[in-house]
This record gives structure tokens, C-alpha cells and sequence, in this order.
């Protein structure tokens, strides 16, 4: 069709419209491609990985050795291993947990140099190799024997290597390693433990796990700890991480084209609206409908198919980066990058469809008319909305009365504007509440008053140095709920190293039962309740009764003396199985026990702080991009539509500064609207993902906020992409000639 | 003299093609009273009349209003002058789809200095009762009476109205054209307007017949004829 050729001409005669459509379908086409890409592909190396290295179901520690594994094996239907381990300090800041080298379940894999082939070879994290600044063929003393690190490892049941379940994430100065059984036993150090892999794949694991346990009850065989699989917070944080991969690359772009449909519906229409009578035109010269159709699809379906390529093409490179930029925290060996081709022919596919069935709609609205309407122009070119007409703005002045109704002329544009905002304002606010709540976490800690938190694999009785408190503690879930875990934890009835307030501030004494604000959210408990608790170890049930609610989202955690748990719990009296101290403790070789320090959380939390940090700029980047193409494009769909009456001003004497003010300032309520309504957005599009994490991973954060200067940050950034816009638009108010006005047709 | 012109010379340059719109304009209007300049299309009324308003600059030549002269004037004094001085009533009215009446009226309003009275300014052109309403809602011809309204509203020494008539039918030209005769003798406004029509010349105190850029003659009415009196 020759009409066709126009394309490209009115495509060049309104740059900045097309341009920040194709800008809006890049974008979105980008972060599909990427984020999705990434997410399978972290999903598929993982799955490689558990599979291949073949991931226990379950670890267990039992109070005695096992002595028969072959028969037990045969009769539970899996593959049991046993495992040695201790935790090796190298130096202050640096410690290492040792295994043995497992051959049937959790095999280590090899991410880089050679597999253990002798005695005084190691194995260590590569995370820990790369913060500490260790290579392959460098020495390790441990325990007065040295070991030549032969290659860097990782475990499957050690994905996400925390240092213990408590935590939330990784400490810089953890790492594990792997060194061969003959080694091990020389040590002669660490505690056993057992990992359980059961043959039939297709059976529920929870179920098989009871039997199993059970089994082991009929022996004798008493079990210590138990934790399944999909329990263990080091493994099933991916889960949880592939959950926010794939909600974000289905949400984020979603959003962009939802915003690009608007705007091409608003472009389109408009340019309909204006060539009716070309189109009249065309109808009467014999064109039909459908040639007109096409003609008018032409332009977003342009605008999809370039935007697709370029940003499906744009999100293909990055995937390899961000994979073994995750894969610095996950400790997954990367065998190779995959793309998937669903994936690109989506990212393809996704804007054609949303572009053009949406633009499909305005074209039938606007194409309706007959083409006598047409041709003499639409009845509607002046309809005055019911927004327009309905509100009562008489007692405003006369400048903001014309502010708003130019902003109510149109509601789509109203709509892109109001949404673009809310949208580039999410994705801004998005890494300032990540900050804030990391701020916290680096701040906030006012519940813990200790430097250590010792933890044993044995009950103890030793008495303690001064500045030492025992504790106790046993894993619950709540009834009904075998996700969820928490701990009863005992401690001392004045005890000085923990501090609980109730919600006034008044400080709580522990020699009472106490429950932190998670667990008590999660049971709906007040003081006074009596809840029925499981324990996690053999399904128990107690009761406890609540007595106080601790302000803190610190923990999932029922406080009660720790006499009181002993007998209730039917523990040793005057045992207790962890210490808080604020001094390092003397113990004996032959016991085993983990030790975390609260130096190493904090330093945990910056080391997530850095990262964290780059990822806030980028979307920050991101997000004044996507609001300074908005605001620019409305700012200049309002100068387009107000030609005459800006021309009309500059005849009746108006002069620059008083125009840019009626003209340009008259979004400025919106934009401020757009940012408040952006704020609880964020705040709930987050409240989403935090779900997630605490379906899957049992994980319980503290309510999300935005602090204070971080949404006064977020509104001057959002105001300085509206006044760049402004800035930008001036010019084309300054441009529109006092003639615009004399030539004009009839009203 | 309120408006003296001298000479006024007006050319634009269209690629190679030079076109001499206005070639030695002289034309002079007492203050108070009405002229209608005559022409064909293409004549210069409108350019002449551009000038005038401080809309366009002559190439050379004097257009004094009122003592000032308007040629000279920088950008910004244009600029005072036109928000002071001048009322335009444009063909097809202009009038801002989605304001009403009264808000149209505003827009000027909202910038003059010692502007009349709006219900007074609605009321002298027969339009206090539709103050609300939006523009498509109203006749042509109640069109017509917003845009003059929203013109004399500053009290503008100088009323420049482009074919005010030249949409309408013939009794509501004949209502705007007593309006504006109205207008001129409350307030003693000074019009000027251009028009095809040359039975509307029997209302005016002067009449200047433009034709290819030139005043070929100008005629002092003796007798002028009441706008409601007028036929064509």
C-alpha cells in the first residue's frame, strides 16, 4: 500500500514519542529476557548440581554410632552416609568447617583444580579461597597437620553456606572444606552425623522420613536432630531465590508494557484524531476498513517487533555475568550457560501481542465512524469528560483550576502519567527499602548483648567465666504447619545478655515466658494465650503458656527460663546446650561446637550491603530513564494538545515564564500523586516477594518500611527527571508560533 | 492621531521567492473610533492587522498606537503592549474546548491589570446565564460573544477583530456587529477590523480598501449607518 510509505516519515516527525515507546518495549524486553534467562539457568545448574552430586533428603545426628549401615540401608530403601565434622579456626575472622569426603550422598563437586588424591590435600569453598585470597597449591594448618589445597568445592547440602540456620546470610569469614576420610580420622576430631538419600524419588519425602525415623526408633537408635531437605535453609533459599527471579522477570516487564500500551494507544489515537479527515478521505476514495487496520497496526507493531529484538538481544549478554555473580553467594558449580528458546521467542512475542491487541482497540474506536464524521471531523474532538465537567473547582484560582482540567483532558494520558510515575517511583523505592532494611539489621540490635553465640553438639554442665550466659534450646513448629520452625529457647532468668521490651519500652524481665513479635504474629498469641507447640525433633506436643510479647522482629524465638525448659522439655537439669558470652571461651578438644560472632553477622550484612548497593543504582538508573521518558512524554502530549491555546496566551500577552507555568507546571500534582501512591505500592509488590521467601524458606522479616530520608532521596530524584523533562519541554512551548492561533479552524 | 502608520513595509522570503506583502502602507485612526479595512484574500489585511497587534514586525516604515511606536518595541515590550493594550476577536473564536465561558474569559483576566468587571463584561454581551457552560455547548454566534468578551475584559485600547462575522449567519453577524458597536461606544474602545464584507464598512468611522498590499483608497464615512441597520 502506498500509504505505507508514510510510515517511516511520521515515525521521523515524532522521534521522541516513538522513541520512548521502543525505549519502554527495550526495557521491557530486557528485563523479561534476563531475568528469566538467569532464573533458569540458576535453576537448572542447581538442579544439575543436587541431582548429580546427589543431595541427601536428610541429615541426622543420633545419640549413638549406627552400626550396620549396609542392612539398614537395605531395609529403609536408601543410601545412608556418614559424615564427619568440626569447625577449624585459622585465624581470628576466618573459620573453616571440615567434612569428610562423602563418595555416595553430598559428593563434592569440583568447580575448580583436582579431586582430594591423597592424604594432606583440601578442599575449600571458592568464596572463601577468593575473600581470604587463597590459591589452589597454598598451604593450610589445621590441627598442627598442614594441607595443600588441591581444588576449590562445593557441597550440595552447602549451597547457601550459612554458617548456622539462625542466620540469614553467608559471613565473609566461613567457608567449608573437604578433606579425605583417612585425614579425618588422623585428626581425630569433630562430631558424626548422617545424610540419608532414599531410593524412591516418587514417594513423599516427609513420609519417608517419618518411616525411616521411626526405623531407627525400633532400633534403639535415638535421634538428636533430624532436618529434612526442604528445611534446610542452605539449600532451599534457591527455591525461594528462583520464586523472586521469576516473579520479577514476569512483573517487572508486565508493568513497562502495560505503560507502553498506554502510551501507543494514547500516540495512536491521537494521530487518528488528527488525520480524520485524511482517513474520511481515504474511506471515500474506496480504502477499506481493513486496509486502514493494517496501515494504523503497522506502527506498533514496528515499535514491538524493534524494542523485542534489541532488548531480547541486550538481555541475552548479561545472563553469564549476573549467573556467576549469584554463584559468588550460591555455591554452584557453573558447567555452562543455556538460553532458552521459549524464553527468547516470549521475549519476542510478548510486546508484539500487548502492543498490538491494545492498540487493536483504539484503532476500532477511532476508525467506528462513518466517513462523513470522519471527514468533517469527530462530534467528540471536544467532548469535555466527565471528570472535567463533574468536579467543582470554582473557589480554586483561576491558574490552578487550569492546571488541573489540562491534566483531566485526557484520562489516558493521565493514566500513563499517574502510572508511569507510580512505576518508576516502585522500582526506585524497591532498593531504598532493601537499604532500610539492612540499616537496621546493622543498627537495630538491641535485643542481643553479646559478642559470641557458642552453640554444642553435646549437652554441658561446665560451669561458666563471668559475662556468660547458658542457654537451651529445641526446634518447634506451630500445629498444622511443618514449614514454619521457631525455637524455644531457655535462658537465664536475669539474664543481662538479652533484652527484651514490651511495646511501651518497659523492659521485660525473662524469668517468664516471652514471645517475639514474628512467632507471636504467626500463632495470633496475646499475653495470657496458652498455644500448643510441636517439636520439630519427634512431634511432641506441648503447651506453653504465653506470659509477655517482645517488641522485635528479631528472631523467631518463646523465651522462658531456662529451669523451666529443662523440666518441661525433659532435659538434664542444669544442662544446657549453647552459651551467649561476651568473652571467648576456654573449651575442651574433645568437644564440638560451632561458635558465630556478632562481628561476623554485621560484617555478613555489609558484605550483602555492597552488592545490594550496585543493584539499587542500576534500578535507580532504570528508574529515572522510565520516569523521565513518561513525564517528557506527557509534558510534550500536553504542549501538542494545547498548540492553540499556548499560541493564544502568547497573542493575549502572556509571557514565557507565566505559559510554562500553566503549561508545564500543571503536572506537577500528578507527579507528586504518581510518587505517594508509589510508596505503598512498593511497599506491597515487596510484601509479595517477602511472602514468598517465608512460604518457602521459612524465613519471618520484620514488617517493610522505607525510611524517612530514603522517600525524601526517592521524591527529589523523581522531581529532577520532572524537571529535565520540563526543561526539555520548554523549548517546544517556545516554539509554538503566535500564528498557530490565526490559522486555527473552526471550534 | 491613536493610529498612525507610515509607510509600512512588509516582504517574506519563501525559498527563493520573494513576496511583498504590504508596499507603503499609510493609514491613520482617530482614538474612539471604528475602521473596517477592506480586501480580497491575499490583500495583506491580515498581516496589516499581525502588526498591529504586535503579533508580527514590519520590515520598515512607523506604526505608532497611541504615541508608541509598535515597530520598535523588543520582544518583552511587545509583549506588555499586547497584554495591555490589545483585544483580539478572532474568525473562529478560539475559545479553549475545555474551559467554560467564564474561565475563557479568565485566561485574560487572570493577567490584566486593572481588568472590568467579568459578570459585567458577560452581562454587556448577553452571556451571564452561561457562564458555566463549555464552548460546545454554545451557537456559533454565542461563541462569537465569549471571544469579544474575553477581548474587551482587559479594557484594551485597541480591539483588533479578524473576519468577526465571517463564520456566522447573517443575523448573528448583525447581533456580534451591534455588539461590538456597543462595546465601542461604552467603554470607547477603538476597533479595527478586517472583513470581506463590504456592507459592513457602513458602520465604520473610516474604511481603508486594501488590494495587493496597498491601500487603494480610504473613506471617511459622513453618515454611519447602525449596525442594526445593516443588510447584505
Amino acid at each position: 500500500m502506498v500509504i505505507n510509505k508514510r510510515i517511516k516519515r511520521v515515525l521521523l516527525e515524532n522521534k521522541a514519542q516513538y522513541i520512548g515507546c521502543i525505549v519502554l518495549i527495550i526495557l521491557s524486553s530486557f528485563v523479561f529476557t534476563m531475568m528469566s534467562q538467569f532464573a533458569d539457568n540458576f535453576e537448572r545448574l542447581a538442579n544439575e548440581f543436587q541431582v548429580g552430586y546427589i543431595q541427601e533428603d536428610a541429615t541426622f545426628t543420633t545419640d549413638k554410632s549406627i552400626d550396620n549401615l549396609q542392612e539398614l540401608e537395605s531395609t529403609a530403601n536408601a543410601m545412608i552416609e556418614e559424615g564427619k565434622t568440626f569447625d577449624y579456626t585459622l585465624s581470628e575472622g576466618k573459620t573453616l568447617r571440615i567434612f569428610s569426603e562423602n563418595d555416595r550422598v553430598n559428593i563434592p563437586a569440583i568447580i575448580d583444580g583436582k579431586e582430594l588424591s591423597g592424604s594432606g590435600e583440601i578442599l575449600i569453598s571458592p568464596v572463601f579461597a577468593k575473600t581470604h585470597n587463597y590459591r589452589i597449591g597454598d598451604e593450610l594448618n589445621i590441627l598442627d597437620k598442614t594441607f595443600t589445597i588441591s581444588g576449590f568445592t562445593a557441597l550440595p547440602n552447602y549451597i547457601y553456606p550459612l554458617q548456622s540456620e539462625e542466620m540469614m546470610m553467608p559471613v565473609p569469614g566461613f567457608g567449608i572444606a573437604v578433606i579425605s576420610k583417612e585425614d579425618f580420622a588422623a585428626l581425630n576430631q569433630g562430631s558424626n552425623f548422617y545424610a540419608v538419600k532414599f531410593n524412591d524419588i516418587d514417594r513423599n519425602l516427609r513420609r519417608q522420613s517419618a518411616e525411616f525415623r521411626e526405623l531407627l526408633k525400633s532400633r534403639n537408635i535415638d535421634i538428636l536432630k533430624w532436618t529434612n531437605i526442604e528445611d534446610n535453609k542452605r539449600v532451599n533459599v534457591v527455591d525461594a531465590q528462583v520464586d523472586i527471579l521469576n516473579l520479577v522477570s514476569n512483573g517487572v516487564p508486565t508493568g513497562i508494557l502495560l505503560l507502553a500500551i498506554i502510551l501507543i494507544g494514547n500516540v495512536i489515537g491521537r494521530m487518528i484524531n488528527r488525520e480524520s479527515a485524511i482517513i474520511g478521505a481515504l474511506y471515500a476514495l474506496g480504502y477499506r476498513r481493513k486496509e486502514l487496520y493494517r496501515h494504523y497496526l503497522t506502527f506498533p507493531l514496528m515499535i514491538a517487533i524493534i524494542g523485542g529484538i534489541i532488548g531480547t538481544i541486550l538481555g541475552i549478554f548479561p545472563v553469564r555475568f549476573m549467573v556467576s555473580f549469584m554463584f559468588d553467594a550460591y555455591i554452584i558449580p557453573l558447567t555452562g550457560i543455556q538460553y532458552n528458546p521459549i524464553n527468547i521467542i516470549i521475549g519476542l512475542i510478548l510486546p508484539i501481542l500487548f502492543l498490538v491487541c491494545g492498540s487493536y482497540f483504539v484503532i476500532r474506536k477511532e476508525l467506528k465512524h462513518s466517513p462523513v464524521d470522519l471527514m468533517k471531523g469527530k462530534k467528540d474532538k471536544n467532548k469535555v469528560n466527565f471528570l472535567e465537567s463533574g468536579l467543582k473547582l470554582e473557589k480554586l484560582k483561576f491558574p490552578t483550576r487550569f492546571k488541573i482540567k489540562g491534566q483531566l483532558r485526557s484520562l489516558s494520558r493521565l493514566a500513563f502519567l499517574l502510572f508511569g510515575v507510580a512505576g518508576a517511583t516502585m522500582l526506585l523505592l524497591w532498593g531504598f527499602t532493601l537499604k532500610s532494611g539492612f540499616d537496621d539489621m546493622l543498627t537495630g540490635g538491641s535485643v542481643y548483648n553479646f559478642e559470641y553465640e557458642y552453640k554444642f553438639d553435646k549437652l554441658r554442665y561446665e560451669p561458666l567465666p563471668a559475662d556468660s550466659e547458658p542457654f537451651q534450646a529445641l526446634l518447634f513448629l506451630p500445629e498444622n504447619d511443618d514449614k514454619r520452625d521457631f525455637y524455644v529457647t531457655g535462658i537465664l532468668p536475669d539474664s543481662a545478655l538479652i533484652t527484651l521490651v514490651d511495646e511501651s519500652g518497659t523492659k521485660l524481665s525473662t524469668n517468664q515466658v516471652i514471645v517475639t513479635k514474628p512467632i507471636a504474629n504467626l500463632l495470633k498469641l496475646k499475653e495470657g494465650d496458652t498455644v500448643d507447640i510441636v517439636s520439630k525433633l519427634d512431634g511432641r506436643i506441648f503447651s506453653v503458656e504465653i506470659d509477655a510479647i517482645a517488641d522485635t522482629y528479631e528472631g523467631r524465638f518463646i523465651f522462658m527460663p531456662i529451669a523451666d525448659f529443662n523440666e518441661k522439655f525433659e532435659m538434664p537439669e542444669g544442662s544446657y546446650v549453647g552459651v551467649f558470652s561476651n568473652v571467648l571461651l576456654d573449651i575442651p578438644e574433645n568437644q564440638s561446637y560451632s561458635v558465630v560472632s556478632l562481628k561476623d553477622k554485621l560484617a555478613a550484612i555489609e558484605e550483602v550491603l555492597g552488592p545490594t548497593q550496585s543493584m539499587m543504582s542500576v534500578l535507580a538508573v532504570i528508574a529515572f530513564i522510565i520516569g523521565m521518558i513518561v513525564i517528557y512524554l506527557v509534558t510534550s502530549m500536553i504542549v501538542e494538545e494545547n498548540k492553540g491555546t499556548i499560541s493564544l496566551m502568547k497573542i493575549c500577552g502572556y509571557r514565557k515564564k507565566e505559559i510554562n507555568s500553566l503549561i508545564l507546571n500543571s503536572s506537577t500534582i500528578v507527579v507528586v500523586i504518581g510518587y505517594i501512591i508509589g510508596v505503598p505500592l512498593t511497599l506491597s509488590a515487596l510484601g509479595v516477594l517477602v511472602q514468598s521467601l517465608e512460604n518457602s524458606v521459612g524465613m519471618s522479616l520484620p514488617p517493610l518500611k522505607i525510611d524517612l530520608p530514603y522517600i525524601l532521596i526517592g521524591f527529589i530524584a523523581v522531581m529532577l527527571a520532572y524537571e529535565l523533562s520540563k526543561l526539555l519541554c520548554k523549548k517546544k512551548v517556545n516554539a509554538v508560533s503566535m500564528s498557530e492561533a490565526l490559522k486555527a479552524g473552526a471550534e | 492621531m491613536f493610529i498612525d502608520i507610515s509607510n509600512l513595509k512588509k516582504s517574506y522570503t519563501t525559498g527563493v521567492v520573494i513576496t511583498e506583502v504590504l508596499k507603503g502602507i499609510e493609514m491613520k485612526l482617530e482614538k474612539g473610533e471604528i475602521g473596517v479595512i477592506l480586501g480580497p484574500s491575499g490583500s495583506g489585511k491580515s498581516t496589516l492587522m499581525n502588526i498591529l497587534g504586535g503579533i508580527d514586525r514590519g520590515d520598515s516604515g512607523s506604526v505608532i498606537v497611541d504615541g508608541v511606536e509598535v515597530n520598535k518595541l523588543s520582544d518583552n515590550k511587545l509583549t506588555d503592549y499586547r497584554r495591555g493594550d490589545i483585544g483580539f476577536v478572532f474568525q473562529f473564536y478560539n475559545l479553549v474546548p475545555n474551559l467554560t465561558v467564564g474561565e475563557n474569559i479568565e485566561v485574560v483576566l487572570n493577567i490584566s491589570k486593572s481588568p472590568l468587571n467579568i459578570d459585567e463584561v458577560l452581562a454587556a454581551v448577553e452571556m451571564q446565564d452561561k457562564k458555566h457552560r463549555f464552548p460546545r455547548e454554545l451557537s456559533g454566534g454565542e461563541q462569537q460573544r465569549v471571544s469579544i468578551a474575553r477581548a474587551i475584559v482587559k479594557n484594551p485600547k485597541l480591539l483588533l477583530c479578524d473576519e468577526p462575522t465571517g463564520a456566522l449567519d447573517f443575523l448573528t453577524s448583525r447581533s456580534i456587529l451591534q455588539l461590538l458597536e456597543q462595546v465601542n461606544k461604552k467603554y470607547g474602545t477603538t476597533i479595527l477590523m478586517i472583513t470581506h464584507n463590504a456592507a459592513i464598512s457602513a458602520m465604520a468611522n473610516r474604511v481603508f480598501k486594501l488590494r495587493s498590499g496597498e491601500i487603494v483608497e480610504e473613506v471617511v464615512n459622513q453618515v454611519i449607518v447602525p449596525a442594526e441597520r445593516i443588510e447584505w
